[in-house]
C-alpha cells in the first residue's frame, strides 16, 4: 500500500527530471554540436518524426492496437496546413490546427470501423487505408495538386506565416512539438485511460470482464494518438516546403512510424525518442552516402540494421537495459497464461 | 475433518434468475433449457463431468457468451444479450478458468485496473485496490508483477480483481485447478470469508470435496441439462448423479439404496 505509491511517486520524479534533462541537453546542441545544415536537417527531421512515433505510441504501443496507417494523420496535418496556405492564402497556423481537428474526426470515424478488427486485421486495416489516402490525393488534382504534390509559396522571413528564413527556428519547434508529444503520452501513461489500454493490449476480454469499456477506451487512444501526428505532419510541410501523397500517405512512411518506435520500444515512454535518435539520422546518412551505388542499397543497409536490432531484442532498445517485459503485441489471450504448474510444486516441496 | 458445511441457506429474494438458458454452438447444444436462481448471500455449486455446460454458463451469466435464447435476470435488470463489459459494471465479477491477469502488470495495477471502472478517478480506484488487498492479506504482494507469482497468488490476485468491482454476485471458476491442498484449503478460507460477508458467489468446482465443503446448494450439470439440484450431501446421493460422474454400474452399485 505504502510501497505502491512511493513508487509511482518515484518513477514519475526519475521520468520528470530525466526528461528535463535530455530537453536541456537537446536544446543546447546547436550550439556546440549541430554545425552544419545538413546535421541541423537531420536533427529537425528526426524531432518531426520522433513526434509523430510519440503518438503512434499510445494507441499502438500502450494501448497493443498496431497501427500501419499513422501516415494518414500525419499526411492530413501536412495537407491541411500546406492547402491552406497555397491555394487559398490562408493562415498556416489556422491550417495547422484545422488539420489536428481533421486527423481526431478521422481517426474517429476510422477508429468506429477499424477498431471491431483484432490484431493483425487492425494492422491490414490501418495500412490499406493510408495508401487509398494517398490515391485519393493522387486523383483529386485540382484541389491537391496530385501526384505532382503542392508547393508552398516562398515568403522568406515572415513568423505570422510560419515562415522562418532561420532554419534554426524550425528546429526548436520540432523539439517543443516532439516535447508535448512525450508529455502527452506521459500523462496517458499515468492516467486512467493508460491502465485500460495497456489491459486490453494483454487481454481484451480480461479487461472487458474488469467493466472495461473497450472499444471506447481504444477509440480514445486513437483519437489521443493522432494528435501529435497531424501536428508533424504541419511542421513538417512548412519545414521543407513541399508535399506529395507519397511523401504524405505513403507505405514508407507510414511503416517509418511504426518502426522507430518498434525499434526503441512499443508501449514504452521513451521508445519512440530513443527510435527516431537512431533510425532518422541513419536514414539520412544512409540517403545522403549509399543510394547510387547501387540504387537502392540505401534501404537495403537500412533494413538490416532494423532487422539485426529486432533479432537482438524483439521488444525493442528500450528492453536491453532492463530485460523486463512491457506489451505482448501478438500475444493472443486465448493462448495467454499456461499455469505456472512448477512453482506450485515447488511450493509443495519446500512445505514438507 | 471437513468442517461443518457453512451456516444455513439464506432464503432471500433470488438476486440472480436464470430462465430457460439456451447455448448452442452450430449443431452443438452447450446448455439446454436451464434454469436456477441464486438467492442473495448463497453460495451455490455447480458441478458435472468435462463438457457439461459449466463454463458455458458462467460465460452466458457473465456476458462472454450470447444466449441462443433464455433470460438473465440480475436484481431488476435483465443482463442477457449484454456485452462483458456491462455486465460486470452491473455487478457481476468473474475469475476464469485458467488465471487470465494482466502479466506485465504489478498485483497493484491489476487490482486498480478494475476498480478504475468503477470508481469516479484513479486515486479512488488505488485506494479501492488497498481496501480489497487488505481484505485479502496480500497488501505485501502489491509491489510484485503478477507474472512471477506462484499460482495460487495469482488466483487470489484474481479474486481480488473481481472484488475491485463491487460485485453483487461473484463467479468463480475452478478455482483449485493445479493447487495443492494447502493452497486449496486457503482459496476454500477465502471464499468462506467472503460469503460470510454476505457477498453472493456461484463455483464451478471439479473437486467435489471443495463443493461439499463451500456450498449452500448444488446443481448438477450433464451434457449440458441440469440433472439435479439440492444441498450437497443430498445431491451426492442422487443415482442419476452418481451415474454421471462414475457410470451407470456404479450408480447401482453405490447409489441411494431402495
Amino acid at each position: 500500500m505504502i510501497g505502491r505509491d512511493h513508487r509511482i511517486a518515484r518513477t514519475a520524479r526519475s521520468t520528470g527530471g530525466l526528461s528535463v534533462l535530455v530537453l536541456v541537453l537537446v536544446a543546447s546542441l546547436p550550439l556546440w554540436f549541430i554545425q552544419t545544415y545538413f546535421v541541423l536537417s537531420v536533427a529537425t527531421l528526426t524531432l518531426i518524426f520522433m513526434a509523430a512515433s510519440l503518438g503512434w505510441n499510445v494507441i499502438s504501443g500502450f494501448g497493443g492496437q498496431i497501427s500501419f496507417g499513422h501516415s494518414i494523420f500525419f499526411g492530413l496535418g501536412a495537407y491541411s496546413s500546406a492547402l491552406l496556405q497555397a491555394a487559398y492564402g490562408g493562415n498556416a497556423y489556422v491550417g495547422l490546427l484545422f488539420g489536428v481537428v481533421l486527423a481526431v474526426v478521422v481517426a474517429l470515424l476510422l477508429g468506429a470501423v477499424t477498431l471491431r478488427l483484432r490484431g493483425i486485421y487492425f494492422s491490414l486495416a490501418t495500412f490499406a487505408l493510408t495508401l487509398v489516402f494517398a490515391i485519393l490525393t493522387g486523383h483529386y488534382e485540382q484541389f491537391t495538386g496530385g501526384e505532382v504534390g503542392l508547393t508552398l509559396p516562398l515568403l522568406g522571413d515572415d513568423p505570422g506565416s510560419f515562415a522562418f528564413s532561420d532554419k534554426l527556428v524550425f528546429y526548436y519547434i520540432a523539439l517543443v512539438l516532439a516535447a508535448l508529444a512525450f508529455a502527452g503520452g506521459w500523462l496517458v501513461q499515468r492516467s486512467r485511460l493508460g491502465l485500460q489500454l495497456r489491459a486490453v493490449a494483454v487481454d481484451q476480454e480480461a479487461a472487458q470482464a474488469c467493466g472495461v469499456l473497450a472499444f471506447r477506451v481504444k477509440l480514445a487512444g486513437l483519437a489521443i494518438s493522432a494528435v501529435p501526428g497531424a501536428l508533424a505532419g504541419s511542421v513538417y510541410v512548412q519545414y521543407i516546403g513541399f508535399i506529395d501523397p507519397d511523401s504524405a500517405f505513403g507505405a514508407a512512411l507510414a511503416t517509418q512510424i511504426a518502426v522507430i518506435a518498434f525499434v526503441g520500444g512499443a508501449g514504452r515512454l521513451w521508445g519512440p525518442v530513443i527510435g527516431a535518435v537512431l533510425l532518422v539520422p541513419l536514414q539520412q546518412l544512409l540517403n545522403s552516402q549509399l543510394s547510387a551505388y547501387p540504387a537502392g542499397f540505401n534501404l537495403v543497409v537500412y533494413a538490416l540494421v532494423v532487422l539485426v536490432i529486432l533479432w537482438v531484442e524483439p521488444r525493442g532498445l528500450m528492453s536491453l537495459r532492463r530485460r523486463a517485459p512491457q506489451v505482448r503485441l501478438t500475444a493472443p489471450p486465448s493462448a495467454a497464461a499456461p499455469q505456472p504448474t512448477g512453482a506450485a510444486a515447488t511450493r509443495e516441496g519446500s512445505a514438507g | 475433518m471437513t468442517t461443518p458445511a457453512v451456516s444455513e441457506a439464506p432464503t432471500g429474494a433470488p438476486l440472480l434468475k436464470v430462465e430457460e438458458l439456451t447455448v448452442r454452438f452450430g449443431g452443438l447444444v452447450a446448455v439446454n433449457a436451464v434454469s436456477f436462481s441464486v438467492a442473495e448471500g448463497e453460495l451455490l455449486g455447480i458441478i458435472g463431468p468435462n463438457g457439461a455446460g459449466k463454463t458455458t454458463s458462467f460465460n452466458a451469466v457473465a456476458g462472454a457468451v450470447r444466449p441462443t435464447s433464455g433470460t438473465i435476470t440480475l436484481g431488476e435488470s435483465v443482463v442477457s444479450g449484454l456485452p462483458p463489459e456491462r455486465v460486470a459494471r452491473l455487478g457481476i465479477a468473474r475469475t476464469f478458468q485458467s488465471v487470465r491477469l494482466f502479466r506485465a502488470m504489478s498485483v497493484a495495477e491489476n487490482i486498480t485496473l478494475a476498480a478504475s471502472t468503477v470508481c469516479r478517478s484513479l486515486t479512488a480506484a488505488a485506494r479501492r485496490a488497498d481496501e480489497v488487498a487488505e481484505l485479502l492479506s496480500m497488501g505485501s504482494l502489491m509491489n510484485a508483477e503478477v507474472g512471477a507469482l506462484p499460482l495460487a497468488d495469482q488466483k487470489r490476485v484474481e479474486i481480488a480483481r473481481a472484488l475491485a468491482l463491487r460485485p453483487r454476485l461473484l463467479l468463480l471458476d475452478e478455482m483449485m485447478s493445479g493447487l495443492n491442498q494447502e493452497e486449496t484449503h486457503d482459496i476454500i478460507g477465502v471464499v468462506r470469508r467472503l460469503g460470510a460477508q454476505g457477498l453472493t458467489i456461484i463455483v464451478i468446482e471439479h473437486v467435489l470435496k471443495v463443493i461439499m465443503e463451500l456450498s449452500h446448494r448444488v446443481l448438477v450439470l450433464d451434457h449440458g441439462a441440469l440433472i439435479a439440484q439440492g444441498e450437497p450431501r443430498e445431491v451426492m446421493r442422487d443415482p442419476q448423479v452418481v451415474a454421471a460422474y462414475l457410470g451407470p454400474q456404479a450408480a447401482r452399485t453405490f447409489g441411494e439404496p431402495a
